[in-house]
């Protein structure tokens, strides 16, 4: 064993764990969030001078929780999420094509690569909300312009998922695949979508659970469900009621969270 | 200063790692437990220093029942290495080896990565130790497999344990860094007097470093002997 250093020596190789670059780090992020904050003339200390007075108030007129029209309640409850599951699977149906041919190891050609990857930009860049908003006005109230609002957007991203997925799949098979005279089209029914399956109903789950959360907030432009309810009881200042229609989304929430993480766990 | 009486493990799967063992060690020997994969060794490693909990039998350390309350104690006077090093690979290598000092830091400060001067230091003579004193302030990432299990080794080593558990210390090492590896623990062993119970499945290193051979297969031992005693017939044994 060669000779060591001494306690003296090692002492020289010391360095603080924190140094002033980090610091200096620190600071400058504080001083870039106070800037934000000076230039939203945001004041804090408001939160805590009238802030807690109103908020008793508000929550005050909240209390206690109208449920004397809780089946009519359930029933939009019921159709939000409806209005999610038929969202959800007209996004899966546009995604596929969509997350095929945005993805660049299987594309046909770069035009349409581009295409597709630009509806698929554009429709993830839009909030479903604008979106409703719009659609509402073109086809007028209802479930409808929801659930399209609801495809369309979460289209843009499930079919970024599967072109990312498809992007990282393991080259091996296709190699394989290749080298033993199969087509394009063979190889992606034989070698690429069996490699994304598990992603692919991991992320359908992911987005039906995303949707129904969503779809709650749809009816406040005026796209049905209980995002309705809660803007007309808004509106009529009837503040027992929308602490109601909180608790049964709340509640509904809860349930549809753990069942798609259970049904998403069992996939894996 | 290690007693296994009786051990016996078998996983929820239904799968028996030890059907029985008993086993003594005794201070500053280098004992090598030679079987194939799946042979029971790594559960036995691991059920020393409480990452498995034994169905039944028993264990002492010095003396002292390894149980649920004794097992803080003895996980002090203890380090482990491991085949595939399990180093936090974002953060320095100085940090890695200091986290083999968390047992004896303040909670609440070492949360923040602030250490005494005096475990610092440590953690320099224990990268000293291993040779890679110059190498303390670079990302763990940066460093190839003999180096990474060398921090490994220094992250054991700098609480200054009576016993070291090595699991497959070199499975994942190629040829010059296995003998590296080994010629290092050897060191260790004679020169720190730290007990050594190294799990490997190449007989040539067990022959070459060992004091001791236990031989195990299918969860029993079947050769305990020193290492000039290993035949072939006994080889046959374990590796059957």
């Amino acid at each position: 064993m060669k000779k060591k250093k001494s306690l003296f020596q090692l002492e020289k190789y010391l360095r603080n764990q924190w140094s002033i670059k980090h610091l200096l780090i620190f600071i400058i992020f504080i001083l870039f969030l106070s800037l934000i904050s000076a230039d939203l003339k945001i004041n804090y200390s408001n939160l805590f001078v009238d802030g807690p007075k109103y908020f008793v108030d508000i929550i005050d007129r909240m209390t206690p929780p109208d449920f004397s029209n809780l089946s009519e309640l359930i029933f939009s409850m019921i159709e939000t999420i409806e209005m999610a599951i038929l969202g959800t699977v007209l996004a899966i149906f546009l995604s596929i094509p969509f997350g095929l041919l945005s993805a660049r190891n299987i594309t046909p050609n770069y035009f349409i690569f581009f295409i597709a990857r630009f509806f698929v930009v554009f429709f993830r860049a839009i909030p479903e909300f604008i979106m409703a908003m719009i659609l509402v006005i073109a086809i007028g109230f209802g479930a409808m312009p929801g659930v399209l609002a609801l495809g369309i957007h979460t289209m843009g991203f499930l079919a970024k998922f599967y072109a990312e997925d498809i992007e990282h799949i393991n080259k091996g098979p296709i190699e394989a695949l290749k080298s033993s005279g199969a087509s394009k089209r063979q190889i992606i029914s034989f070698a690429v979508i069996p490699q994304i399956i598990p992603s692919f109903v991991a992320n359908n789950f992911y987005i039906l659970d995303r949707n129904i959360r969503m779809a709650t907030m749809l009816g406040i432009v005026g796209a049905g469900g209980i995002g309705y309810e809660l803007q007309s009881s808004f509106r009529m200042f009837e503040y027992q009621k929308v602490s109601a229609i909180i608790i049964i989304i709340f509640i509904t929430i809860l349930i549809i969270d753990n069942l798609s993480s259970f049904i998403r766990s069992k996939i894996k | 200063m290690l007693k296994i009486k009786k051990l016996k493990k078998i996983f929820p799967n239904g799968v028996k790692a030890i059907r029985e063992i008993d086993l003594n060690i005794e201070a500053g020997e280098f004992v090598t437990i030679l079987g194939p994969s799946g042979s029971g060794k790594t559960t036995l490693l691991r059920s020393i220093n409480g990452l498995e909990t034994i169905d039944s039998g028993q264990i002492l350390f010095q003396n002292q029942i390894i149980s649920e309350k004794s097992l803080p104690n003895i996980q002090k006077k203890t380090g482990m290495i491991f085949q595939e090093f399990n180093l936090v690979n974002n953060i320095s290598v100085i940090n890695n080896v200091l986290s083999g000092l968390l047992h004896s830091s303040s909670r609440f400060l070492s949360m923040f990565y602030i250490f005494e001067k005096k475990q610092k230091l440590a953690a320099l003579e224990a990268l000293d130790t291993v040779g890679l004193l110059n190498k303390a302030y670079s990302v763990s990432n940066e460093l190839s497999g003999g180096q990474r299990q060398r921090v490994g080794i220094a992250r054991a080593i700098v609480k200054k344990p009576l016993l070291l558990l090595a699991d497959e210390p070199v499975a994942s090492l190629d040829p010059v860094a296995s003998i590296s590896i080994m010629n290092l623990l050897s060191e260790i062993n004679k020169v720190f007097k730290i007990t050594i119970i190294c799990n490997l499945h190449q007989t040539d290193l067990a022959l070459k470093y060992s004091d001791r051979i236990v031989g195990i297969n299918n969860g029993i031992i079947v050769f305990n002997k020193t290492n000039k005693q290993l035949d072939q017939k006994s080889l046959k044994k374990i590796f059957n």
